[in-house]
Order: structure tokens, then C-alpha cells, then sequence
């Protein structure tokens, strides 16, 4: 590429209009900097998550573990024995309800095992071993006593088992030796006061210098009882994020939309100036610039406007993930990662990788009107309008349709995965770019001739250059299908989750014995007293039991329901059930379940119900899948009784409560706390206040989506302007002359606003079709691959309608922006210029 | 139908004024040329004559009325309704056909879609293009469009028409079509035609000829 050709083709260019290249630029760093900052949060989360389990495992090489409640504590005299073992540390973690609200993560420890393990949180390294001799003493991790606003002897009070406890503060772990929310106590005193006597959770075990990991790791599987699994410190964090991977990818994807609609606004820009400027492109052919040399100088301007954008956004993301991560925590809205303390996480390659990001997406925007602007022969352009007319392409409907049926397969493919979903959606988004100026011909051409002259010549317009206005559509109806399709799922999500709600929640009052896990059970004493309490018809009972099938997959939750066989149509939402036959008791898993650990209705199902009591596995069958949105680690129900019976144990947490008709629900609750004396942490609820905190955080665990989709549409929204002001600088001549022939200015602008609004109500009808059907590949498709749950799809017309009738507006004013500059002109004198 | 008295007019930063105490008087069914080298300010005259620009000094009057005196607005209403125009470049609009293009300045003047059509398309047939009514300007020689922007000028029955270099983009053939359907139409309809041209034979044809040097007007 000589000087020249750059100077002629891009650098005079920009200087005459540099607003196009600016847009450019900033729609590309905005891109960037939503899809960096987003995985600046992602990996921060991600190393604290990391580092957390790591520092917890301390300098173990193995973690034995069990479910929530954990294993018989003998377990551990016996593993320490073994050859091989050099230090073994029992633990016991609980999480622990605060008398405030909320809850705390403490590790029981015992202090002469964890030293050689946990030297960093035992208080070993900072020469504070005393803390864990004392019962009534608790060291604090620096984020724990941040939070809860304590320092070194300050007391803080908990809910155990039976009632307040109050321990002093006897230390605080420093960040570096452990950055998250935690409390470490004696693990004597820990059994004693959350009532877990001779129960322990996990084993961390150092080998000696030389023994390979893997085999020990292999027979120790195999002494160990039902329920127990042996892993590395690495799979126990890998196991913990595998839960959130899914929701981090999509979030990225989600992120990276505005990008995405960046790159077409760059397309639309490109393309319209390239169009207007065809002559200008024919006459530097004739003066002999070679083909090669405009197409080296286009490619060149689109690496640099990249390459700029792409720093730009990664700066400013480095700025923003840090504000982002203090106001909306590292879990952004969703209850992942909790009160996970972050850094933003920055690695050069990932910077340059979003910066390339950019590059990609700015050439992936020029490239076609730049290869198309360099093939145009000289001869015929030089002659060509100077309005930026284009013409049409005839393989552009059957490519389209090509397109649409190579993502139906995709999609109908067998195991199609998560990246079949995405290359379906992006080949429907690009079906209905190449179909749009076919799409807008038919549905532009029946309209009648309308009454006003503008509003006319507007519509004449479009109907003249339906590729034009595709084209200029381009970045909006990529970003509006995007919203749509996200506003499909998104209702559909919320809508089925009502339902699901109304459908799990049939009982008038709900009560809970603690707000954390491990807080205190109801005993059989308790539950005669909640039975007992005036204006009760009917309690139903529910045990959960966390059990640890396989150490790659998330703990699963067992719900022991009042429940029988027959009754689980009723009370479940079953999508799916076997009929009942003679065998194994019944039992019912969530679709999560299902899908994680690949069950089938009718499959039996090996669980180890009695871990702490050193029970064995007991045999259920699968009796049906029920959808499930409260547990993403899934969970299994089974009946009460049963576990009873299996389990010796009749404690139970939740309790639904009926009430007898005309009862008062405030009386009845007053008479359930007088029967829950002595449990400080229990929760009384109706079911519409858990209905409506559920679906406020449901919201709030989207509310990230609707800002990053609202910055997608106000970028495709500047594609919107920046194509209409391209145009806008094309017509300068058509705007003189119908000045001349008695047009007012007002008349002008009116046409453009009518012309934008047109435009956009054509590209909001293309876009609610396109977003539908992105939509439905988000529900049945990428919700369902990721998260494993099914939802029921609802449209929710009124606010698609009002979503359309927005744009259709906002796009309006946006052409008009766009036009500004041109109409403020002397368009009068326009009439006689020659380019 | 118009009269000019004493116009001066100066661009911004020019060292002298383009127009220098002007004087033209124009009656109805005259149709008059005006000739001048690139830069006498013929544009500027026309601009004056259809109030789309002010004079600084001087008094333009449309048919009774003092341009200076109008609003911006009421400027546009008059010149949608008194005048036609017709440009160099023909300017038709290129996403309406020969009929529509026709159709616009009877549209623009609120005529009903089907009223208009009926009228531009006899018009057209007057102009020879009653087979190309449903072409669109693309498709058009450069002597066709013309003739479409000659039937769009007078479509409304303007008082008065102003041509600026209309055959300039044309060849020699095209030109002379141009010119006498020009002279005809505007003839015919008792319409005021001022013709702007540089070319001695466009001028020919009309009633008299003035010749614009140093910002004035000298009959030809």
C-alpha cells in the first residue's frame, strides 16, 4: 500500500468526516470494555473461589470428604494410621446462622492435626495457637471480622443448635493467609455447640515425600464407607466452579453482544460510506490505484480503528471491573459466588486477547463493503448516482434460508452442545441479515401511498432501496433480536418460575428451624408442638440431607418429604414419571439431578442416606423428574418415612403448615414462635412473601443482563444514526431541491424522522421474528445445556409491542441526530455540487 | 409577475458585492434569458428570485409580494406554489418513477394522489414521455429526465419557472428538445420562464436576453 493510496482512501476521508470513525471506535471500546470488565469479575471470582479451597486444604495433598452432614469421626484415627499418611487434619465446617440475618462459614479444627495442615488458619504461622485450645474463642479471617465489624476480643454471637452462643474474638487470619469470610474454632467445641458429636466433615491428609498421589489416592477409595470420597485440593475447586461455569460463559456471550453489535455498526457505516463514496473510489481506479491497494488501506484503517477501540476498552475496563466488583459484589447479581471477597484478575494474554477482540470485530465489519468497494468496476461507478444506491444481490433470500436450515441442523443434531446452540444463533442472526432487504421489499411494498407528502416520499424511499435500508438496519436488528430474544427467555423464565412457585408452595405458611444449613433441626417433641398450635389442619415435614455421590459432581441434596408414592403428581412438578411398580422405594430427582449424573425415569439410584451413622447405600427408584429451580446443584426427594425408617433419624427443618379454614395467619404464626421456643434462628414465612422475595431475586440476578443489552441496543441504536446521517450527507442535493420545490426545513426533518421510524418498525418486525426464534433456541437449547432446567415458553406481547414501539421511536429521533448535521447545511447550495 | 429593484447582494468575506443595485421587471407570459460567466452571481439571482436567499439591500417582489417582508416559512409556502424549478442536474428524486417525479410539485401542493397522477401523466405525454411513465430515472437518457424535471417544474402551473443551465449536461440534440419543450410548455401555460444559461444558443430561443456582468443586468 504506497502513502498515497492511504492518504486518498482513508486518512482525507477522515478528516473531512472524522464522526463516522469516532463511532466506529467507540462502539468497538464499549464492546470491549463490556466483554473484558465482565471477565476481569468472572476471573476474579473464579482465582478468590480458587485460592479459598486451596488455603483451606492448606498443604494437604488429599481432602476426604462427605456430604453437609458429614461422616463418622472414627473415620479419622484410622486414615491417620495409614502408611503413607504424614499429617491428617479433621475438620468440621458449618455454616452458622447470624442472630442478624445472614450466615457465617466456620471450620471446627483440631488445633495439634491442623498445625502441620493449616498452619496459615490455625493460627500455627502467626504463633496464636492458644485460640484453639478454648471453646468459647473463635479466630476471625480479616474479610469475617470486616464484615461483622469485629476486632481481637470483641465477642460474637452465632445460632447453634440450642441456642445463642457467644465466643470471643480470639484472633484475625491476615488476607494473605486467607482472604474470604470465615470463622475457625475448636472442632470439639464445634460438635458441641451445632450438636455434630462425633461427626466430622472432611479429612485433610499430607502424604509423605514420595508416595504417588494417585494410588493412594485409589486404594484410599476403597476403604473408605459409603458416602466418603477421596479428592485433590484442585478437583475439590474445580468441583465448586463447575457449578458456575455455565452461568460465567453465558454472561461472557452476553457481554460480548455489544461487540457484536458493534461490528455491524462498523459494517453499516462502512458499507453506506463506501456506497456514497463509489465514485470517488472509481475516479482513484482510473488515476491508477491498483484494486489491492484500496482494499490494503480499508483492511489497514479497520486494524487500526480495532486496535484503538480494542486498547481503549480494555483500559476502560480495567477501571470499570474494580467500581463494578465494590457496587455489585463479584457474584453480579447472581447468588453464586455470595460474599466472595475479588480482584479484578488481569493477565496480559487476556488483555490482548480482548483487544484482538476488536480487531476481529472491526474487520470482520469491513471486510465485505471493502471487498466489495475494491471489485466494483471504474468504468460503470464513475457514472453511478452519488445517493449510495445499492443494488441487490439475488442469492441473498436462498443463502439465507440455506443458513436458517444449517442451524435447524445444528440444533436437531444428536447431543447437539452448547456450541452448536451458539453457531445456530449466530447463523439465524446472519439468515436474517441476508433475508432483511427482501423481508423489508414485501413488507414495505403493500403499504398504501400515504396522504402527507413527506411521510410519501419517506416510504418511496425505502421502497426504492430496501438494501440500503437493510443495510443501515444492520447493527439494530442484530442488537433488538438479541433484547427480543433475551426478553422471550427471560419472561418465559420468570413466568414458569411463578407457576413453579405457586406449584411448590401450596401450603398458607412455611416454617424454617434455622436460616443456615447446619443450623438447628426440629425434633419429634417440636413437631408435635407445631401440630399442636390453634387454627393448624396439616403440617408436612421436610428433612434435607446433603450426600456426596461422586467427588467431580456438587453435592447432592436429598429432600425427605411428608409425602407418598401416590401423592407426587400432586405435589410435584413432575415433567416426567414412570408408572409404579414393586420394588425399590420411590424416588423423585430434579432435572438438574437428572442431567448431571445422567439419570433415566426407572434407573435405580444408589444413595448413602446414614454417612454419619455409618450407614451403607440404600436403593431407590427413579420414579420420576421434577422441575427444580431453587437447587442448581440438584436434588432428589424422597419419602419421609422412608429416610426414617433407613436413617434413624426424625428430625426435620421446614415445616409446611395448613391452616384450618377462616384461621387467623398472624395468630397462628404468634402461636407457631410460642412452639419454637429456644430455636432464636427460625423463619416463619406466608407463601407470597416467599413467592415475592424469590421473584425479586430472581430480578436481581438479571438485572446485569438488562444493562449490558441496553448498552448492545444503544450502540445499534448509533448504527441507526450513523447510517441515516451517511445518507443523510448522500441526499444533501435531494434535500436542496426539495428545499427549492417549497419543502420547509421542518418538512425535511419530518421525512427523515418518518423515514427512521419506518425503517425501524420494518427492523423491529425482522427483529421480533429473528429474537423469537433466538429465543427459543435460548430455552430449548442454551438454558437447558447450561443450567439443565426446562421452562414453558410464554411471548409476552405486551412488552414486545412496547419494546418495538420504543425502538421504532428512539430510532426516529436517532435518524434524525444522525441527519442533523446535513439538514443544518446549506443543502440549498447542495443542488449545484458535482460529488 | 416580478420585479427586482435595486438589489445588492455580497457573500460573506467577498471583496465586492456580487449583485450591484440590480433592476428587473418581468410580466406575465414572458419567458426571458439571462447569461453570464461562471461567478457573475446567476445562481445568486435565482436564489434571490425564489426567496431562498436576501437580498442585502433592494426589494425582490413576487407577484405583489416583498420576499424581505416574509417569513422563512411563508417564503417556502410561495415558492412551492409560484414556482417551478429546474436544475442542471435534473435532480430527480431517484426511488420514484418518471410519473411520481412528475406527480411531486402537485403532491407537494396538496393535490390527491390520483388527481395528481392524471395531471403529470397528460403532462408528460405533452413532453413525449407518455411510454416512460413508469420508468425510474436510472433507466432515463439525460434528455428524458430532463424533460420529467421540465414536467415537474410546470406540473403545478407555477407563475413563474426558473431554469438554471438546464441543458448543461446535455448533448446538442437533447438540448435543443429540452429548450423548445421548455419554451413550449411555458408558453402555453401563460407561465413567466427565466432561463439561466451560458450557452448562446439556449438563449436564443427566448423573448429577450440579458447578460449579468459586474452585478448588474444589461439587456442583450
Amino acid at each position: 500500500m504506497t502513502g498515497a493510496a492511504w492518504q486518498a482512501v482513508v486518512s482525507a476521508p477522515l478528516r473531512a468526516a472524522p464522526g463516522r470513525t469516532l463511532l466506529a471506535l467507540l462502539a468497538i471500546a464499549t464492546g470491549v470494555t463490556l466483554g473484558s470488565s465482565i471477565h476481569l469479575i468472572n476471573a476474579g471470582a473464579v482465582s478468590a473461589f480458587d485460592q479459598a479451597t486451596r488455603q483451606l486444604a492448606g498443604n494437604a495433598d488429599l481432602v476426604v470428604r462427605g456430604g453437609r452432614s458429614g461422616f463418622d469421626e472414627a473415620l479419622y484415627p484410622q486414615l491417620a494410621k495409614l502408611p503413607g499418611v504424614a499429617a491428617a487434619s479433621p475438620a468440621l465446617e458449618i455454616e452458622a446462622a447470624l442472630p442478624g440475618g445472614g450466615s457465617l462459614k466456620l471450620v471446627g479444627l483440631d488445633a495439634l492435626q491442623a498445625w502441620a495442615v493449616q498452619p496459615r488458619i490455625s493460627g500455627e504461622a502467626e504463633g496464636s495457637r492458644e485460640a484453639l485450645f478454648d471453646p468459647q474463642a473463635i479466630r476471625l479471617s480479616a474479610a469475617a471480622a470486616r464484615a461483622l465489624g469485629k476486632q481481637t476480643g470483641d465477642r460474637l454471637e452465632l445460632a447453634g443448635a440450642t441456642g445463642t452462643l457467644s465466643l470471643r474474638v480470639a484472633g484475625v487470619i491476615p488476607d494473605g493467609d486467607y482472604r474470604q469470610r470465615l470463622g475457625v474454632i475448636d472442632i470439639a467445641a464445634a460438635q458441641q455447640h451445632f450438636a455434630a458429636h462425633g461427626r466430622i466433615t472432611r479429612i485433610d491428609l499430607r502424604l509423605h515425600e514420595g508416595v504417588p498421589l494417585s494410588a493412594f489416592s485409589a486404594e484410599l477409595g476403597r476403604l473408605l464407607p459409603a458416602g466418603v470420597h477421596v479428592a485433590t485440593p484442585a478437583l475439590e475447586s474445580e468441583r465448586g466452579l463447575a457449578l458456575t461455569r455455565a452461568y460465567r460463559g453465558n454472561l461472557d456471550m452476553l457481554a460480548l453482544v455489544a461487540l457484536f453489535t458493534g461490528a455491524f455498526m462498523v459494517f453499516s457505516a462502512q458499507a453506506l460510506a463506501l456506497l456514497r463514496r463509489r465514485r470517488e473510489l472509481a475516479l482513484l481506479r482510473a488515476l491508477g490505484l491498483r484494486r489491492g491497494d484500496i482494499l490494503r488501506a480499508l483492511a489497514a484503517e479497520a486494524v487500526l480503528t480495532g486496535l484503538i477501540g480494542g486498547v481503549m476498552g480494555v483500559v476502560a475496563s480495567h477501571l470499570i471491573a474494580g467500581q463494578a466488583l465494590r457496587l455489585g459484589g463479584a457474584d453480579l447479581g447472581s447468588d453464586f459466588f455470595g460474599a466472595l471477597e475479588v480482584d479484578p484478575v488481569a493477565t496480559l494474554s487476556t488483555s490482548a486477547a480482548f483487544v484482538a477482540l476488536g480487531v476481529a470485530a472491526t474487520l470482520a465489519g469491513s471486510a465485505w463493503p471493502a471487498w466489495s468497494a475494491a471489485q466494483r468496476p471504474p468504468a460503470r461507478e464513475l457514472h453511478a448516482s452519488d445517493d449510495g444506491t445499492a443494488s441487490g444481490c439475488s442469492m441473498a433470500m436462498p443463502l439465507g434460508l440455506v443458513l436458517l436450515m444449517l442451524a435447524g441442523a445444528l440444533l436437531l443434531r444428536e447431543n447437539a452442545g452448547l456450541d452448536a446452540a451458539y453457531s445456530a444463533i449466530a447463523l439465524i442472526l446472519l439468515a436474517a441479515l441476508l433475508m432483511l432487504p427482501a423481508l423489508l421489499a414485501r413488507m414495505l411494498a403493500p403499504l398504501p401511498v400515504p396522504a402527507s407528502i413527506g411521510t410519501a416520499l419517506a416510504l418511496a424511499q425505502l421502497q426504492g432501496a430496501p438494501r440500503q435500508t437493510a443495510i443501515s438496519l444492520a447493527a439494530v436488528l442484530a442488537s433488538f433480536s438479541l433484547v427480543v430474544a433475551m426478553l422471550v427467555m427471560i419472561v418465559s423464565f420468570r413466568q414458569s418460575l411463578d407457576v413453579w412457585l405457586y406449584r411448590v408452595l401450596p401450603a398458607d405458611l412455611y416454617l424454617r428451624s434455622s436460616a443456615a444449613p447446619d443450623g438447628a433441626t426440629l425434633d419429634s417433641a417440636a413437631q408435635a408442638r407445631i401440630a399442636a398450635v390453634p387454627g393448624v389442619a396439616e403440617v408436612r415435614f421436610t428433612r434435607y440431607i446433603s450426600v456426596l455421590i461422586d467427588p467431580r459432581q456438587p453435592v447432592l441434596t436429598v429432600i425427605a418429604r411428608d409425602l407418598e408414592a401416590a401423592e407426587a403428581g400432586r405435589l410435584l412438578p413432575l415433567v416426567s414419571a414412570a408408572p409404579a411398580v414393586a420394588g425399590p422405594p420411590s424416588l423423585w430427582a430434579s432435572e438438574i439431578a437428572a442431567a448431571l449424573f445422567g439419570w433415566r425415569v426407572g434407573d435405580t439410584i444408589r444413595l448413602p442416606l446414614a454417612v454419619a451413622q455409618g450407614g451403607g447405600m440404600h436403593e431407590f427408584r427413579l420414579a420420576g423428574i421434577w422441575r427444580d429451580y431453587s437447587r442448581q446443584h440438584g436434588a432428589v426427594v424422597i419419602e419421609r418415612a422412608r429416610y426414617r425408617e433407613l436413617a434413624g433419624d426424625s428430625t426435620a427443618q421446614d415445616a409446611a403448615v395448613l391452616l384450618v379454614p377462616r384461621a387467623d395467619a398472624a395468630q397462628v404464626t404468634a402461636g407457631l414462635r410460642i412452639a419454637l421456643q429456644g430455636l432464636p434462628g427460625a423463619e416463619i414465612a406466608g407463601a407470597g412473601d416467599i413467592r415475592a422475595r424469590s421473584l425479586r431475586t430472581f430480578d436481581r440476578t438479571f438485572a446485569v443482563t438488562w444493562l449490558l443489552q441496553a448498552v448492545a441496543l444503544a450502540v445499534g441504536l448509533c448504527g441507526v444514526g450513523l447510517a441515516f446521517g451517511i445518507q443523510a450527507a448522500a441526499r444533501r442535493r435531494e434535500f436542496g431541491m426539495l428545499r427549492h420545490l417549497g419543502m420547509t426545513r421542518g418538512d425535511i426533518a419530518r421525512m427523515i424522522a418518518a423515514q427512521g421510524a419506518f425503517t425501524a418498525a420494518a427492523g423491529a418486525i425482522c427483529g421480533l421474528l429473528t429474537g423469537s426464534l433466538i429465543g427459543w433456541v435460548l430455552i430449548g437449547w442454551i438454558n437447558r445445556l447450561s443450567f439443565h432446567w426446562s421452562m414453558d415458553l410464554h411471548w409476552p406481547l405486551l412488552p414486545l409491542s412496547a419494546l418495538a414501539l420504543l425502538l421504532t421511536l428512539l430510532a426516529a429521533g436517532a435518524a434524525l441526530i444522525g441527519a442533523r448535521r446535513a439538514l443544518q447545511a446549506d443543502t440549498v447550495s447542495a443542488v449545484h455540487e458535482d460529488w | 409577475m416580478l420585479s427586482l429593484k435595486q438589489v445588492c447582494k455580497s457573500h460573506p468575506g467577498a471583496m465586492r458585492p456580487i449583485l450591484r443595485d440590480l433592476e428587473l421587471e418581468l410580466c406575465a407570459g414572458d419567458y426571458v434569458a439571462i447569461v453570464g460567466e461562471s461567478g457573475s452571481g446567476k445562481s445568486t439571482l435565482l436564489n434571490l428570485i425564489a426567496g431562498l436567499e436576501l437580498p442585502d439591500s433592494g426589494q425582490v417582489i413576487l407577484d405583489g409580494c416583498d420576499l424581505a417582508a416574509l417569513e422563512d416559512d411563508a417564503r417556502t409556502l410561495l415558492r412551492r406554489r409560484e414556482l417551478g424549478f429546474v436544475f442542471q442536474a435534473f435532480l430527480l428524486l431517484p426511488y420514484l418513477t418518471a410519473l411520481d417525479n412528475a406527480a411531486l410539485t402537485l403532491k407537494l401542493n396538496g393535490a390527491r394522489h390520483h388527481d395528481a397522477q392524471r395531471e403529470a401523466q397528460a403532462l408528460l405525454a405533452a413532453v413525449g414521455l407518455g411510454e416512460a411513465i413508469h420508468r425510474f430515472p436510472s433507466t432515463l437518457s439525460g434528455g428524458e429526465a430532463q424533460r420529467v424535471a421540465v414536467a415537474r417544474a410546470l406540473a403545478h402551473r407555477p407563475k413563474l419557472l426558473l431554469a438554471d443551465e438546464p441543458t448543461g449536461n446535455l448533448d446538442a440534440d437533447s438540448a435543443a428538445l429540452v429548450l423548445n419543450t421548455l419554451r413550449e410548455q411555458v408558453k402555453s401555460r401563460g407561465a413567466t420562464g427565466i432561463l439561466v444559461t451560458h450557452s448562446a444558443v439556449a438563449a436564443a430561443g427566448a423573448d429577450r436576453v440579458y447578460a449579468l456582468r459586474d452585478g448588474m443586468l444589461h439587456l442583450a
